[in-house]
């Protein structure tokens, strides 16, 4: 065999016997969770700071975290918040001094183990003549035919509460019906009565939109389950808002971090502004 | 035919006084120089009379078809002298010295020939110089020398390929053109499953492939795993890696071209082949002296036939060979359920590609030449289903609930067609022997169609609520065309014995449209985009002196979608040190207006779409720098470079948004991100000519990094196809009538994004969402890559035709090549699980030529 041949294999032979391996996971980093919202006209109780979860772990609930210190700040004044009891992770303020009105731009500064994660928002403006139409929806009772006659009955109803807003500047709107009533009686008990508990849970009282950059949004017969007074709000909601739900489908052969406004964490620091109008959905039979 | 032709008196002649005589001038008193003086003579001669010259003229052809030889070298021995040919097969060396002279040709694949010729003005005759193929017997006398495979000594940057050695490379089933490409020095494939090239740095749709003139938008079959090119139909493969001239333009990387066999003019000819995943077939036939016609067809036959080759790399394209690293322990509600992959059917689906090359080549006169190319490929993916009872069971989405009943059945129709279709007629004219014209006119159109629908049928209660939360009977279409009608003239002017100008001009209109519906009534998304481009560009290879080379050109771009010119001057330069010894550098400013947004899901066949730069998605654009250094003897040539490529404006597209949202049009346009970086690296190549033992050493050290002002907060992040070591070992062994090839390849593993840790964020509304904490963009490594290959192959020649059976072994030693690391981010805990590349893969094969 020539020695060219020899010399080939050899430093074939050479090369991969080098080749190393290296682990498929890796280690969690260190990292807070900041799920900051603050609402126009109300208090500031929303704020959360959680840890990130091991890849390995069976929890679904976020690890709290209650010893942070953590920091607003309006127009150059900090305030500090405090752990809000019986609701671990949460942070609140209890003075009377801080209040969250429209335009007001807001830090958080979220200091743990020596390690300062920060964030900035905007409160948006309200939302302007939010109208609906109908205001009042008259929905058949169902109460025999099973599944059948429940999903025959969504495919032909074709009803839907048209909810308008004024919308000149492209910004992103959110929408939630919640059914108001202490006992809501479902339309359809056949339904309702043999699905899993897990999969009830996003039926029952509340319906919620992904955030919409129009001026409308329909909310279709299907969309409502419950008899009774609802209310419908429309939230404006900022950017890092959208985002959440941007970032919410990751892809195994393209992760990426998900979208966040929050330096040195993870999270989102945001502000809502809202208007309500109320529905009434009745019983036809 | 114009070979050995002498101008009579009486003939009528390409020269006309008045336009193109003061035009011919005027180009040369452009470039600053005199215009050589004896075509200046001829310019003022009478019509008529012959011209006073001393220019050698003619065609390179193979000695036994007579197909001309595109890019075929000329030379006159012993001066600096030489030619090449165009893609017609002329040349001309202007204003030659007299006396007897030896010419010599060369043409990669072919035996050198000299032959004398002595030249006096006015009584060379164009020549017809015949280069016969080595092959194994030559004249009955048995060979020894190989024929080279590659050449890369030319140019700066350009590598030749002869399509008749690929065969003896050890190869997948199929003979590759573009598997073979990645066999070279700065040309990466990134993994088992895909033909497409990553030349330095670059991504495959930054390379312009251009196949007889048209663009050919979609080129490989089997979701990547082939090139859509039939090596039987192609006669010269070129590759210029970077610092490509000012004739070519709309890509920002590198330009594959491929020039189509024309057909033996002589007499008629035919070829077979079948291996383990099709058959093929291949047709020349003279028409008496007027031209040939060519026609090459290849089929896979695996929808009726499932090989166990086919079977294999099915699993392997379907991610279905992983290994699991983390086993799962609960299913995680929440994330979107109810999918359903190929894993859980137990039939493969069925599946077929085709190819097909027609060519026209007619010779009306000695003066014109008018080929009509065609080509189309296609694949067919049908993963219709009809599944009911105990084998029919989903879990909706959202919930944990798995549902599934006796008497349910569900029938799903669902077809993905996705293919290039293409057509180009060239007229070449020789107005003078100097002055050279072809029009171009090609239409290349890629389709991509998906057609699904499903229906859910039963008789239990939980028929219907399966319907509703399925859609019950349900359909959804996706149409993706992208049409370009490209009209081109390109002129050679070889106005004197130090200028050879190219000069020409395209008018291309671009369509892209992507229509996604459901149920035949919804649009999903309606996306059409339209654009037209004129770009007019003029080069000059100047022969400086008789060791310097310099080519400079510009190109120059009116786009309309951004209303703007865009002007690319490019230049490069070859420096003889001695006979054996060259540096070379090469510096260019290329745009790119179109990009091919990938679906990843290949499962899904191929849902690709092209997109249009506009004013918000500005056009790529990068800029190569090139220095390098050749030497080069009878037997050995080693080259060297080294690049650095500016790139900014590049496209980035993450699916991190759900398609079916509302609003989707704005969310896939969300979906883009645009940012710059640059490629930087050196190429080594080391050749081994000739002998029996045959082959290349190719080493790249290469860095390609991206910065995106919204990725990775902003930071630098190594590009996923950012290679920093490849190594391509490359041999050939003569061994009486056996060929034993080998190959092996080293890579340092892919870039990749590795998960870190797990978050929930509540929203407003009480719920919950969970987002995986990722590390910073493509900061891991994936295990180095590298697998052995050998092929052998044996030619046995009978009276009338010659048989070349092969046989060939696929990673030889079973390297366990990791193609990604894939997450499940459904269960808790994420379930890790390595889905690897193609093991051991045995292949035959059998071709067969008439002789």
């Amino acid at each position: 065999m020539p020695r060219s041949v020899i010399a080939f294999l050899a430093i074939l032979a050479l090369v991969t016997a080098s080749c190393t391996e290296n682990s498929p996971l890796l280690p969690e980093a260190d990292q807070v969770v900041i799920r900051g919202y603050l609402y126009a006209g109300q208090p500031v109780s929303e704020i959360r700071v959680t840890s990130v979860m091991s890849l390995g772990s069976e929890d679904s609930l976020a690890p709290p975290i209650s010893d942070a210190q953590v920091f607003l700040t309006k127009n150059g004044t900090r305030y500090q918040l405090e752990p809000t009891p019986d609701r671990p992770g949460y942070y609140h303020y209890s003075g009377i001094d801080l209040t969250v009105e429209a335009g007001d731009r807001f830090g958080i500064e979220v200091i743990y183990y020596g390690k300062t994660a920060t964030a900035g928002t905007t409160v948006p403006l309200q939302p302007e003549q939010v109208v609906i139409d109908p205001q009042e929806l008259v929905v058949t009772r169902v109460d025999s035919g099973g599944f059948g006659q429940f999903g025959r009955f969504f495919e032909d109803d074709t009803t839907a509460v048209r909810v308008d807003w004024i919308n000149t500047d492209g910004s992103n709107y959110y929408v939630t019906l919640e059914n108001l009533e202490t006992a809501p009686q479902p339309i359809n008990e056949n339904f309702f009565g043999n699905l899993p508990e897990e999969f009830q849970r996003g039926f029952r009282n509340r319906f919620t939109s992904v955030p919409v950059n129009g001026s409308e949004y329909r909310i279709t017969r299907q969309n409502v389950t419950y008899f009774g007074k609802h209310l419908v709000t429309v939230y404006r909601v900022n950017q890092e808002y959208v985002d959440l739900y941007r970032s919410r489908n990751q892809d195994t052969r393209d992760l990426n971090e998900p979208l966040t406004n929050v330096v040195n964490g993870l999270g989102v620091f945001t502000a809502f502004n809202s208007a309500g109008v109320y529905l009434e959905v009745v019983d036809g039979q | 035919m114009f070979e050995n032709h002498v101008r009579g008196a009486g003939e009528r002649t390409w020269l006309r006084p008045g336009i193109l005589n003061s035009s011919v001038i005027a180009f040369c008193l452009l470039l600053g120089g005199r215009p050589d003086a004896s075509f200046a003579q001829a310019a003022e001669r009478p019509v008529g009379s012959a011209p006073a010259r001393r220019d050698i003229r003619g065609t390179v052809r193979d000695a036994e078809t007579g197909e001309a030889l595109p890019h075929a070298t000329v030379l006159l021995v012993g001066t600096k002298l030489g030619a090449s040919t165009n893609t017609d097969g002329y040349f001309i060396i202007v204003n030659a010295p007299g006396g007897k002279q030896t010419l010599q040709a060369r043409y990669i694949g072919y035996a050198v020939k000299n032959i004398e010729v002595g030249i006096e003005e006015n009584t060379l005759s164009p020549l017809t110089i015949e280069l016969k193929r080595v092959v194994y017997e030559l004249e009955g006398i048995t060979v020894e020398a190989q024929a080279q495979t590659l050449d890369a000594s030319a140019r700066v940057s350009q590598v030749v390929l002869a399509p008749a050695q690929l065969l003896s490379l050890p190869n997948l089933g199929e003979v590759d053109v573009f598997r073979s490409l990645q066999l070279l020095p700065g040309i990466s494939g990134v993994s088992d499953g895909s033909a497409g090239l990553y030349v330095r740095g670059g991504t495959p749709d930054q390379n312009l492939v251009l196949f007889d003139g048209m663009t050919i938008y979609h080129v490989d079959h089997f979701f990547g795993m082939f090139s859509a090119f039939n090596a039987d139909a192609i006669k010269d493969i070129r590759v210029y890696k970077g610092g490509y001239p000012a004739e070519f333009g709309g890509r920002i990387s590198s330009v594959v071209e491929l020039t189509g066999k024309t057909g033996d003019v002589n007499e008629m000819r035919y070829g077979l082949g079948v291996n383990l995943l099709s058959a093929n077939g291949v047709f020349e036939l003279p028409l008496s002296d007027k031209g040939s016609l060519l026609i090459s067809a290849r089929r896979s036959y695996t929808d009726f036939v499932k090989s166990s080759l086919y079977n294999k790399l099915f699993d392997f394209i379907s991610g279905d060979q992983q290994t699991t690293n983390f086993i799962s322990r609960a299913p995680s509600f929440g994330r979107s359920g109810g999918r359903q992959n190929f894993a859980s059917v137990a039939e493969r689906p069925d599946f077929y590609f085709y190819d097909l090359n027609t060519k026209l080549t007619l010779t009306p006169s000695e003066k014109d030449i008018v080929a009509i190319s065609v080509y189309r490929g296609k694949d067919n993916l049908d993963q219709s289903q009809s599944l009911s009872g105990a084998n029919f069971g989903f879990r909706p989405g959202g919930t944990g609930s798995f549902f599934s009943g006796e008497s349910l059945s569900r029938q799903t129709r669902e077809i993905t067609d996705w293919g290039n279709t293409g057509i180009s007629g060239k007229w070449s004219r020789r107005l003078h022997d100097r002055f050279y014209s072809s029009l171009i006119a090609s239409y290349s159109k890629y389709f991509s169609t998906y057609d699904r629908s499903q229906e859910i049928s039963g008789g239990s209660a939980l028929e219907d609520s399966l319907s509703f939360f399925r859609g019950g009977a349900s359909a959804s279409n996706e149409d993706n065309e992208v049409e370009d009608f490209t009209l081109r003239l390109d002129n050679e002017f070889h106005a004197t014995n130090s200028h050879d100008l190219k000069l020409g001009l395209s008018l291309s209109n671009f369509s892209s449209q992507y229509f996604a519906t459901l149920n035949d009534t919804t649009n999903l998304l309606s996306r059409q985009t339209k654009s037209r481009q004129s770009s007019v560009y003029l080069q000059d290879l100047w022969k400086v002196t008789r060791n310097l080379d310099f080519t400079a050109g510009v190109r120059g771009i009116y786009y309309d979608r951004t209303s703007s010119f865009y002007w690319e001057p490019r230049a490069s330069l070859i420096w003889a040190l001695s006979e054996a010894v060259r540096l070379k550098g090469a510096w260019g400013r290329y745009h790119q207006f179109v990009n091919q947004i990938a679906n990843e899901n290949v499962l899904e066949g191929s849902r690709d779409f092209w997109i249009l730069a506009d004013n918000e998605l500005a056009p790529n654009f990068a800029e190569h720098y090139i220095l390098g250094a050749s030497w080069e003897n009878d037997s050995y040539l080693f080259d060297v470079e080294g690049y650095y490529k500016n790139l900014e404006n590049l496209v980035e597209y993450t699916r991190r948004v759900t398609p079916r949202d509302a609003g989707i049009l704005q969310e896939v346009t969300r979906g883009f991100f645009q940012g710059g970086g640059f490629a930087k690296g050196i190429d080594f190549l080391l050749q081994k000519k000739a002998g029996r033992m045959t082959g290349w050493v190719g080493y790249s050290l290469g860095k390609v990094e991206y910065t995106f002002p919204e990725l990775n907060r902003g930071e630098s992040f190594p590009a996923s196809h950012d290679r920093t070591h490849e190594l391509n070992l490359v041999g050939k062994y003569r061994l009486g009538k056996w060929d034993l090839s080998a190959t092996w390849i080293y890579a340092t593993g892919k870039a990749y994004t590795a998960p870190e840790s797990q978050y929930f964020i509540d929203l407003i509304d009480g719920s919950q969402l969970s987002y995986i904490h990722v590390s910073d963009k493509n900061s891991q490594r994936l295990p180095a890559y590298h697998r052995l290959d050998l092929g052998i192959s044996r030619t046995f020649n009978a009276r009338s035709i010659r048989y070349v059976a092969g046989f060939s072994i696929f990673n030889l030693y079973n390297r366990k090549n990791i193609w990604y690391r894939s997450y499940d981010l459904n269960t808790q805990p994420i379930t890790v699980s390595d889905v690897t590349m193609l093991g051991f893969t045995p292949t035959i094969y059998l071709q067969l030529y008439s002789r």
